[in-house]
């Protein structure tokens, strides 16, 4: 089966299976200098280590870019340049209204006919609808972790696949990682499918469970993403929050003034430049606000 | 009035202000000597060297007394609008109605470099978690929060979408600090598909119908923002004559950049002509003087073109400039290593070309806004400056990055390999912050040896 690589929460992993394509969502290691994007002055680190991995093998069948940050519609248009790889750069839009929800719906369908020119098949509508019920019943399964450290939310950017050790390393400091409000965790998961919905216009369904339920610091305005952060901090008795952001990402860098502003709990800032391979930078840091939180 | 051509520093400018006035010089209200703005505040004006006729200081006038126009305009009972990313397209429609004044807070990105950091914007800034890794535009939050720099608009208006994060994030700054925001979408342009339904842009490029139709709703959502806050309709009529009287502003402004960039010796400098081009934005919050301020430089450029007299030695590098430098003082550091410019893309050439007057108004405007360039990909600018380069004949090139800017990352680069491939030009990328004293060596070295190069390459 051709692969389909991403990894932006935007990019419905239901749309590509539907198409009888395998989705892949990357999720990145730091890239080696060496890469096809070598460092930048400015580049952010995820977005350099996204292209790097889409050039390493196993090398997918395509690639789905999206214009949720700047960095990354010009990193499909390096990548592009430069790859044999067909690219396709989604047009994610920012704003709320029903015009730009008419615009995502109507991306995915270029989208679909993308994946048909690279040997899928369009679905049906039962065919999609399945897609969606199989994919919301494999993510309902995902339970907070359980345990009597320090309840911590994870908030910011997204993970590389070597920061995924955060949260065992908070684990054995003595907290807990309750929360993952980073694009990849649970801030970016789809709403739950009504199912009556999916039977009668999976498409429909598919663009209000991703594009109008889905709050990111891309979208203007922000609001969603401080109205969930308040809802569910507040729900999971959270006890202080760990502020994860790629150097040179504006848009959540942005946002950690905010959250300061409308929480009182404490906030541990976390930077991930382009050489940060290992925790052990932030680890006396991690050690220090665990111990203030459990006194 | 164009007895002395040559550049001068402030201290002469004023010795010099005495003397035309002697002779007759007519000023607009906001005239008066240029030596005056320092004591406002505007200290870097001490360091800068500028040129020596009227028009000049009609221009250097016309920009310092924006922010005391802006208030008078208020008291005066006007609506004032606060246009924000798009450069170029909401002032069109603001403007078309006879009571708004609209202005861009991002012009604020200057403030540090003109008061040399005195506002305190940047540390304002700062404070609100929005720090140096963020572009010099982020001063636009301290000048908010001082309330000093501009009245409050009574609509702000941002672009969103397809746009640099640094502006986006910040505006979304100002919005959390209670400021209410219109936001209006546009999309990442795109080549149209085979067979889907195109439209042409004045840039010269295409985007499928359905992105102009898109921009279209989000224009149509910005009209009725507009009506709401001046309280007068903004029908099409007004639009259609609204988009003329911005079209000749434009057209003026593409006359000057013709003659200065292609005249032997350089009939004006690469400061005014900066500050000139920035007219095109927004019309410097006054859009019939922009008109006389511009047909002035035009008329004085195209006199000294024909008496074939400049402001820089003959046999200068021309040199296309990409990108607006935050800190005004290095053209005329280009200029003193032996270059001048022949060509710019500042980021806002969509505001230099007309904006159709064959279409209705809401549709030429949309187009207008999807031709921004940093709307579209990297390729397309390129492209676009390899054209200019070609039709003002530059001899090398200087992408100028804008420190901390998003899209400076890899655009730079994709715009140097082009030029690279196809020009066989020399690129240089330089760094330029908002102050650039304690990197002049550097930046002079770097500009030096550019100009050196292309030297060379005449032989």
């Amino acid at each position: 089966m051709r692969t389909v690589a991403y990894t932006c929460p935007f990019v419905p992993a239901e749309w590509i299976a539907a198409h009888g394509l395998a989705a892949r969502r990357v999720v990145p290691a730091l890239a080696p200098p060496d890469g096809l994007l070598p460092p930048q002055a400015g580049m952010c680190p995820y977005a350099r280590a996204f292209v790097n991995a889409l050039a390493r093998p196993p090398v997918p069948d395509a690639a789905v870019f999206t214009t949720v940050c700047d960095q990354m519609r010009r990193a499909a248009e390096w990548f592009a340049a430069r790859s044999n790889v067909p690219t396709f750069l989604m047009n994610v839009p920012a704003t709320w209204t029903s015009a730009a929800e008419a615009l995502y719906s109507a991306e995915l369908g270029r989208l679909g006919r993308f994946l048909v020119r690279l040997g899928g098949n369009a679905p049906t509508t039962e065919q999609l609808a399945r897609a969606l019920r199989a994919a919301d019943a494999a993510r309902a399964g995902a339970a907070a972790p359980a345990g009597d450290g320090v309840p911590l939310a994870l908030v910011g950017g997204p993970l590389l696949a070597e920061h995924r050790a955060l949260f065992e390393q908070v684990r054995r400091l003595g907290g807990r990682i309750v929360l993952d409000a980073t694009p990849g965790g649970e801030l970016t998961a789809p709403a739950r499918v009504d199912p009556d919905a999916a039977r009668l216009d999976p498409e429909a369904e598919l663009v209000r469970i991703y594009f109008r339920h889905i709050p990111h610091a891309m979208r203007r305005p922000d609001d969603a993403l401080h109205e969930w952060l308040d809802r569910e901090l507040a729900a999971r008795s959270v006890g202080g929050v760990l502020f994860y952001r790629h150097l040179w990402c504006d848009l959540w860098h942005a946002e950690l003034g905010r959250l300061r502003e409308r929480t009182a709990l404490p906030i541990l800032e976390l930077d991930v430049g382009d050489e940060d391979h290992t925790l052990a930078r932030w680890l006396g840091k991690l050690q220090a606000f665990l111990e203030t939180r459990t006194e | 009035m164009s007895d002395v051509v040559r550049q001068i520093t402030l201290g002469e400018w004023d010795e010099r202000y005495e003397r035309l006035r002697a002779a007759g010089m007519k000023e607009a209200g906001y005239g008066g000597p240029l030596g005056r703005h320092v004591v406002g505040g505007n200290t870097r004006l001490r360091r800068l060297r500028y040129d020596s006729s009227a028009a000049a200081l009609r221009l250097w006038n016309f920009l310092l007394t924006e922010e005391r126009r802006l208030f008078e305009a208020r008291r005066a009972g006007k609506t004032i609008v606060g246009a924000m990313k798009d450069l170029g397209t909401v002032p069109v429609m603001a403007y078309a109605l006879p009571d708004v004044v609209a202005f861009y807070p991002d012009g604020a990105w200057w403030l540090p470099c003109v008061m040399e950091h005195g506002a305190g914007l940047l540390a304002r800034a700062d404070a609100l978690g929005v720090d140096e890794s963020f572009c010099p535009v982020r001063a636009m939050l301290g000048a908010f929060l001082s309330e000093g720099h501009f009245p409050e608009p009574a609509l702000l208006i941002c672009s969103a979408g397809a746009v640099c994060d640094d502006f986006s994030a910040i505006a979304q700054r100002l919005e959390g600090l209670g400021r209410s925001i219109l936001w209006w979408e546009v999309p990442a342009r795109r080549a149209p598909e085979p067979g889907e339904p195109a439209v042409a842009l004045p840039a010269g490029f295409e985007a499928p119908e359905a992105q102009a139709a898109f921009v279209r709703g989000q224009l149509e959502r910005v009209r009725e923002a507009i009506e709401r806050a001046a309280g007068a309709r903004l029908t099409d009529d007004l639009l259609v004559e609204g988009i003329r009287r911005a079209n000749e502003v434009r057209g003026l402004l593409r006359d000057l950049r013709r003659v200065v960039f292609t005249a032997e010796p350089c009939p004006l400098g690469a400061l005014e002509m900066l500050i000139a081009e920035m007219l095109a934005i927004h019309f410097c919050s006054d859009l019939p003087e922009s008109r006389v301020v511009l047909s002035g430089l035009r008329d004085e450029a195209r006199r000294r073109a024909a008496d074939g007299v400049g402001v820089l030695a003959a046999g200068a590098v021309r040199v296309f400039w990409v990108n607006p430098v935050a800190d005004l003082w290095a053209m005329n550091v280009l200029e003193e290593c032996g270059g001048r410019v022949c060509g710019t893309e500042l980021l806002f050439c969509h505001a230099i070309e007309d904006v159709p007057e064959d279409l209705p108004p809401i549709d030429a405007l949309a187009r207008a806004a999807l031709a921004d360039p940093m709307v579209g990909p990297a390729g397309d600018r390129a492209e676009r400056i390899c054209r200019e380069i070609d039709a003002f004949g530059a001899e090398a090139v200087v992408v100028c990055r804008i420190p901390g800017a998003s899209h400076c990352a890899l655009e730079g680069k994709a715009i140097g390999g082009m030029i690279g491939e196809r020009l066989s030009l020399p690129v240089l990328e330089v760094e330029v912050p908002p102050l650039s004293d304690g990197v002049a060596a550097g930046l002079r070295t770097r500009l030096g040896a550019l100009i050196e190069l292309a030297r060379e390459r005449r032989v």
